[in-house]
C-alpha cells in the first residue's frame, strides 16, 4: 500500500526540524448551565514530526476535548481556552477562524470515532473526499476525482472507482471508517488526530484499520495522536503514551517505559482492570471502584484520590505536580506516592501464569 | 430507485381511482336536480324525462361512473349544460391562474424562509432568531383566511396599493397589470407557507448543525457558507419537504378563497360558480382535476425526497 | 459439569431466518450446543454473525424457524403462551444498553420488582425484602437507590439494576448479550466481577455473548465461536485460546490487541469482511476468507465434531494438536 503514488509530494524529513506541535499549559473550559467545566486542565506536551502519541483514559477524562482543542475545532460560543498550542509556526489558541481553516484538512486532519455519524449521510463519498482537495490544492475536478479513487484504494477499499459514487449507508462500518481515513489523508496532513478510530469495530476490522494507519503514517512521515480508552490499542502502535484523568495528563512516558515501570497508581489500575487473553480464564480483575470526579466541582487534591488504594492525607489536600522520574527525564507523572519500579503492572505475573 | 418510484406511481394511480369514485358519488349526493336548473322549475315531467335520458342520468349509477371515467381517459370531461362550455375548456382558462398564484407564492415563500432559517440557525437565540421566531409564532396563531380578508381589506380596498376585486387582467393581455393584480393574493398565500417552512427548517438546521459530520466538514477547512449549503441544508430539508406536501391541499384551498374574494377567474371561482348553479359535470370535472394536480404534486415531492435523502429509495 | 450429567440448557439444530423483502436472511443456520449446570458458555464472533439472534431465540423473544431449546430437559420451543411465560422465569436475558432497557418513568424498586408484580409471587413486606436483597446483591444501597429513577444512575449502575431485575425470580439460566460492551474498562471490570460473584452465590448457568474475546475468556468455562450463523469451534476457554483448531478462531485471536508492548504486532491473516447472510457461501461458510480453504470446503458443509475431549471443531482441515 505504501508504494502507491499519490499526486501530492510528501515533505521530506531533512527539511523539517524541531517539534511539530508544542502544547503548553492548555486549559479548556466550557460554560454549562451547572457552572463552568474545565475539561482539559493545564496540559502540556510536545509532539515530534512523524511521532505517534497515544492518549488513554476513561470516558469523560477529556481526550476528545483535548484533541479538538489542539485543532481549535471547539465551538467558540461556550468555550474558553488559555495556554498555547504552537503548530509549526502557528499559534492555535485565539487564532482567527480564517487562519485555522487554512490548516484544517490541509495540515491537521481528524478521524472521528463513529463513521456513521461523522460522514454526511446524503453526500456521496466522492464529494466528501474531493471537497478538501479542491479547497486546499489546485486540482481540477477530474484530478480530484482520480486522487479520491487512488486514496480509496490506498485505504484498502475494493473497486474504488465504483465505491467513490456510493453513499455512506451503502458501506459497512469498517469500510466507512476507511473512508473517513481517506478523507483525513486527502491533503497529506502533517498531523492526524485519530479519536477512538476503532472503538465499536470488530477486532478483525480494528486490526486492519490500525495496521492501515501505521503503514500510511510511516509512508507519509505523518505524526499521529491516537486517542483511545483501550490500553491494548496503544501498546504496540505508539511511541509515547499520555494517560489522562479528569482533564489532566497524569502520566506520560515512552510506550516501553510506561508499560515496564509505570509510576501512577491510576495507570496501573487501568491496566489491571483490563481483561486479557493471555490471562487464564476466571482471572479476578482488579476493578477501580467508584467513578471519575465531577469536573464542575473537582476535588482539591489528587483527582484520583477517592478511588486510589495508595491515597494519603496529602493526596486529598494537595494536588500532585507533574514531575520527572529520576531514572528517565522523559517519564512524567503526577503522584505523591508513585509506584516502585517492578511494583508496576501485572504484566510479569500474567506472563508467568500463561 | 426506478422501482421505488414505480411503486409510488402505482399507489398513486390507485388513490386517483378512489378519489374519482369519491368525487363522483359526492357530486351525485349534491342537493338539487340538474333538470330543474336547466329547464326551469315549471317545465313538464315529460321534458324532464327526455333530458334525463339525454344526460344519461336514468342509467344505473355504476354505468354512469364508468361512462364518465371512460370519457375522461379520452380527454372528454363533458360539456356544461348551463354555460355550454366544455369542462376542458373551463379548466384550460382557469388553471393557469391558480398555477401562477401558487408558483409565485411558493417561490416567494422559499426565498424568504430558507435564508431566514439559515440566518436564524447560525445564531440560535440571537437577535434575528428571536425576532423571526416570535413573529412567525404570532402569524401561526392567525388562520390564513383571516390574513387574506384583512390584507384584501387593507391593501386593495382601503389603501388601493393593489387593484381591488374584479380587476383581473389575463397575463397574455397585459403582463404588467396581471402581475400587479396577482402580487397581493400570492403574497397573502405565501405568508402561511413562510411561517411553516421557516419554523421547520430552522429547527432541523439547528439539530443538523450539531451533528458530528458538520464538525468533520469544519475539520476539512471548508467555509461556513459552504458547509451550510452543501452539508447542512439537504439533510435538514426533509420536514420542510414533508410539510410542503401536506401544505399543497391548504394552498389550493387558500388560492380558492383569494380568488373568490378578489373575483379572479381561477379554478376556485369556477368551482364556486358551478356549485351554485348545480352544474354537476363542471363540479365533477374541476374537483377531479384539482385532485389529480394535488396527487401529481405529491408524487413530485416523493421524488424530491429520494433526491434529498438517497437512503429513502434504496434501503 | 461433567459430560455425563444432563445439560441444563440444550440448543438443538436452532435456525432463525428473517424475511427481508423477498430475500431470506439466515441469521442462525442450524446450531447445537449444551450448557451444563453452573457453567458459563461464552459465545463470540464478529458483529452480525447471529449471536444476539441466538440469545433472543433461546428466550423466545425471537421465534425460532426450526430447532429446539430445552431447559432441564423441558422443551421451550412449541410451548403455549402461558406455559412459555412461566418457563421464561427460569431463563432471563440481560441486554447491552443498560439505560434504554430500563423504564425511565419507574423507580428502581418497582423496576426490580416488575417480575414479582407480574407473577404476583410476593406482596408487601416480602416483596420489599426481596428487592432489598437483590439490590444489595448487585452492590447498590437499597436505601439510596430504591426510590430513584434510572436517569440518576450511570451506565454501570443501570446495568446493576438490570441484573437485579433479571435475578429477582431466581432464574436458573442467564443470557447476557454484550452486557459490558458499552461500559468503560474500569466499570466493565466491576460488572464482570459482580457476575462471577452472583454466579457462585445463586448457582447460575450463563450464556455470555460478547464480541470482545478477552472479556469472553475471562468469564467463560467454555467458549463457542460463531461465524455467519454457524458454530466453528467449541472448547474449554483455556484450550480454545491456547490451541485454536479452526482457522477462523486462529484469525480472530491473531487480531486481538493486548496491553503489552512486548507482544509482537499482530499479523492479521483475515482480510475483508464476512459475506452477506442472505446468500452465504456453499459448503463451509468461512471458505471465502479462509487461508486453508480447499476444494472440498466449497462442496461439503463441515459438521461440528470432536477432535479432542470436549473440543469440537467444524472444519475439514483443522489444526490438530501436536
Ligand atoms: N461542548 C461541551 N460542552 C460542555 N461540556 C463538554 C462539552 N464537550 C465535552 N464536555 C465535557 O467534557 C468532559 C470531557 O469530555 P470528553 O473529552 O468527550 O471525554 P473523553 O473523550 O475522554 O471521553 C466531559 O465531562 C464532557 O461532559
Ligand atoms: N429483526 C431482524 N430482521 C432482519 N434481519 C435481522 C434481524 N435481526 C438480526 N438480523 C440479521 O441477522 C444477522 C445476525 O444478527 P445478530 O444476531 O444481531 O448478530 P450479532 O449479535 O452477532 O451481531 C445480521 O445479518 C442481521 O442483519
Ligand atoms: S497522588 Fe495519591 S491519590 Fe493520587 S494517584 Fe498518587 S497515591 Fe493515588
Ligand atoms: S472447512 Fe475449509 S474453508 Fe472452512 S475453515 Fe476449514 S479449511 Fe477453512
Ligand atoms: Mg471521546
Ligand atoms: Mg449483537
Amino acid at each position: 500500500m505504501s508504494n502507491e503514488q499519490s499526486s501530492i509530494a510528501f515533505p521530506s524529513t531533512e527539511e523539517l526540524s524541531g517539534p511539530l506541535l508544542r502544547v503548553k499549559d492548555l486549559r479548556t473550559t466550557f460554560s454549562t448551565p451547572r457552572g463552568s467545566l474545565t475539561a482539559v486542565d493545564g496540559v502540556s506536551f510536545e509532539l515530534g514530526r512523524g511521532e505517534t502519541l497515544g492518549i488513554v483514559g476513561e470516558s469523560g477524562s477529556g481526550k476528545t476535548v483535548l484533541a479538538r482543542s489542539v485543532m481549535g475545532l471547539l465551538p467558540r460560543s461556550n468555550t474558553t481556552q488559555t495556554g498555547s498550542i504552537l503548530f509549526e509556526e502557528t499559534e492555535i489558541v485565539g487564532a482567527q477562524e480564517a487562519t485555522l481553516r487554512e490548516i484544517w484538512g490541509a495540515k491537521i486532519a481528524m478521524v472521528f470515532q463513529d463513521p456513521m455519524t461523522s460522514l454526511n449521510p446524503v453526500v456521496r463519498i466522492q464529494r466528501q473526499i474531493t471537497e478538501s482537495l479542491r479547497l486546499h490544492t489546485s486540482m481540477d475536478r477530474a484530478e480530484a476525482k482520480a486522487t479520491a479513487i487512488s486514496l480509496l484504494s490506498q485505504v484498502g477499499i475494493p473497486s474504488p472507482a465504483e465505491r467513490v459514487r456510493a453513499y455512506p449507508f451503502q458501506l459497512s462500518g469498517g469500510m466507512r471508517q476507511r473512508v473517513t481515513i481517506a478523507i483525513a489523508l486527502a491533503c497529506s496532513p502533517r498531523l492526524l488526530l485519530a479519536d477512538e478510530p476503532t472503538t465499536g469495530l470488530d477486532v478483525t476490522v480494528q486490526a486492519q484499520i490500525l495496521d492501515l494507519l501505521s503503514s500510511l503514517q510511516s509512508a507519509r512521515q505523518m505524526a499521529v495522536i491516537l486517542v483511545t480508552h483501550d490500553l491494548g490499542v496503544v501498546a504496540t502502535r505508539t511511541d509515547r503514551i499520555a494517560v489522562m484523568y479528569a482533564g489532566h495528563i497524569v502520566e506520560m512516558a515512552s510506550t516501553k517505559r510506561l508499560f515496564a515501570s509505570m509510576a501512577m497508581p491510576y495507570t496501573q489500575a487501568l491496566l489491571r482492570s483490563t481483561p486479557r487473553i493471555s490471562q487464564p480464564s476466571h482471572t479476578r480483575l482488579i476493578a477501580i471502584d467508584g467513578r471519575p470526579p465531577d469536573l464542575i466541582n473537582p476535588p482539591s487534591g489528587c483527582a484520583f484520590a477517592p478511588r486510589c488504594t495508595y491515597a494519603t492525607d496529602q493526596c486529598r489536600s494537595e494536588r500532585p505536580p507533574l514531575r520527572t522520574a529520576p531514572e528517565d527525564p522523559t517519564h512524567l507523572f503526577a503522584c505523591w506516592n508513585p509506584l516502585q519500579t517492578g511494583n508496576a503492572g501485572s504484566i510479569t505475573t500474567a506472563k508467568g501464569e500463561n | 430507485m426506478a422501482k421505488f418510484l414505480l411503486k409510488r406511481l402505482l399507489a398513486l394511480m390507485g388513490i386517483l381511482l378512489l378519489v374519482s369514485l369519491g368525487i363522483f358519488m359526492l357530486v351525485h349526493l349534491l342537493p338539487g336536480d340538474p333538470t330543474t336548473t336547466i329547464l326551469g322549475p315549471n317545465n313538464t315531467a315529460h321534458n324532464r324525462a327526455v333530458l334525463m335520458q339525454q344526460l344519461g342520468l336514468n342509467k344505473p349509477i355504476w354505468s354512469q361512473y364508468f361512462l364518465w371515467l371512460g370519457n375522461i381517459f379520452h380527454g372528454n370531461l363533458g360539456q356544461s349544460f348551463i354555460t355550454h362550455q366544455t369542462v376542458t375548456n373551463t379548466l384550460a382558462n382557469a388553471f393557469p391562474i391558480d398555477l401562477e398564484l401558487i408558483v409565485i407564492s411558493q417561490v416567494v415563500a422559499l426565498s424568504v424562509s430558507i435564508p431566514l432559517a439559515i440566518a436564524s440557525a447560525k445564531k440560535p437565540n440571537g437577535l434575528l432568531d428571536r425576532v423571526s421566531t416570535t413573529t412567525s409564532f404570532a402569524l401561526l396563531a392567525l388562520p390564513p383566511f383571516i390574513i387574506i380578508v384583512f390584507a384584501v381589506l387593507i391593501f386593495s380596498i382601503h389603501f388601493h396599493v393593489f387593484p381591488g376585486p374584479g380587476s383581473y387582467v389575463p397575463f397574455s393581455q397585459d403582463p404588467i397589470s396581471n402581475l400587479h393584480t396577482m402580487i397581493l393574493p400570492s403574497l397573502v398565500l405565501a405568508i402561511g407557507s413562510v411561517v411553516i417552512y421557516f419554523r421547520l427548517l430552522r429547527g432541523d438546521l439547528i439539530t443538523t448543525l450539531q451533528e458530528e459530520f458538520i464538525v468533520m466538514a469544519r475539520s476539512k477547512g471548508l467555509s461556513n457558507r459552504y458547509i451550510m449549503w452543501r452539508h447542512a441544508l439537504r439533510p435538514s430539508s426533509l420536514s420542510l419537504l414533508a410539510a410542503a406536501g401536506l401544505n399543497i391541499g391548504g394552498l389550493v384551498a387558500g388560492a380558492f378563497v383569494v380568488e373568490f374574494l378578489l373575483a379572479i377567474p381561477g379554478l376556485g371561482y369556477a368551482l364556486v360558480n358551478s356549485i351554485q348553479q348545480v352544474d354537476y359535470l363542471a363540479v365533477q370535472g374541476v374537483t377531479l382535476f384539482v385532485a389529480v394536480v394535488v396527487v401529481v404534486l405529491n408524487f413530485i415531492i416523493d421524488f424530491l425526497f429520494t433526491i434529498v435523502d438517497p437512503r429513502i429509495a434504496r434501503e | 459439569m461433567s459430560a455425563e450429567t444432563a445439560p441444563l440448557l440444550s440448543v438443538k439444530d436452532l435456525t432463525v431466518s428473517f424475511k427481508k423483502g423477498r430475500q431470506v436472511v439466515q441469521a442462525v443456520a442450524g446450531i447445537s450446543f449444551d450448557v451444563y449446570e453452573g457453567e458459563t458458555l461464552g459465545l463470540v464472533g464478529e458483529s452480525g454473525c447471529g449471536k444476539s439472534t441466538t440469545g433472543r431465540a433461546i428466550v423466545r423473544i425471537e421465534e425460532p424457524t426450526s430447532g429446539e431449546v430445552l431447559v432441564a430437559g423441558k422443551r421451550l420451543t412449541g410451548l403455549g403462551r402461558g406455559e412459555l411465560r412461566r418457563a421464561r422465569t427460569s431463563i432471563q436475558m440481560i441486554f447491552q444498553d443498560p439505560v434504554s432497557s430500563l423504564n425511565p418513568r419507574r423507580r428502581v424498586n418497582d423496576i426490580v420488582a416488575e417480575p414479582i408484580d407480574i407473577w404476583k409471587t410476593e406482596t408487601g413486606d416480602q416483596r420489599a425484602a426481596t428487592v432489598r436483597e437483590m439490590l444489595e446483591a448487585v452492590g447498590l444501597d437499597p436505601d439510596v437507590a430504591g426510590d430513584r429513577y434510572p436517569r440518576e444512575f450511570s451506565g454501570g449502575q443501570c446495568q446493576r439494576i438490570s441484573i437485579a431485575r433479571a435475578l429477582v425470580m431466581k432464574p436458573k439460566v442467564l443470557i447476557c448479550d454484550e452486557m459490558v460492551s458499552a461500559l468503560d474498562v474500569s466499570v466493565q471490570a466491576q460488572i464482570l466481577n459482580l457476575v462471577e460473584d452472583l454466579k457462585a452465590k445463586y448457582g447460575l448457568t450463563l450464556v455470555f455473548i460478547a464480541h470482545d474475546l478477552a472479556v469472553v475468556k475471562n468469564v467463560s468455562d467454555r467458549v463457542a465461536v460463531m461465524y455467519l450463523g454457524r458454530l466453528c469451534e467449541v472448547a474449554p476457554s483455556d484450550d480454545l485460546y491456547a490451541l485454536p483448531a479452526h482457522p477462523y478462531t486462529q484469525a480472530l485471536l491473531s487480531a486481538v490487541v493486548e496491553p503489552d508492548p512486548e507482544k509482537a504486532t499482530s499479523h492479521v491473516t483475515l482480510t475483508g469482511e464476512p459475506p452477506s447472510p442472505i446468500n452465504p457461501p456453499s459448503g463451509c461458510r468461512f471458505r471465502t476468507r479462509c487461508p486453508s480453504a480447499q476444494e472440498r470446503c466449497a462442496s461439503e458443509v463441515p459438521e461440528l465434531r470432536e477432535i479432542a475431549p470436549r473440543h469440537q471443531v467444524a472444519c475439514h482441515f483443522p489444526t490438530l494438536r501436536p
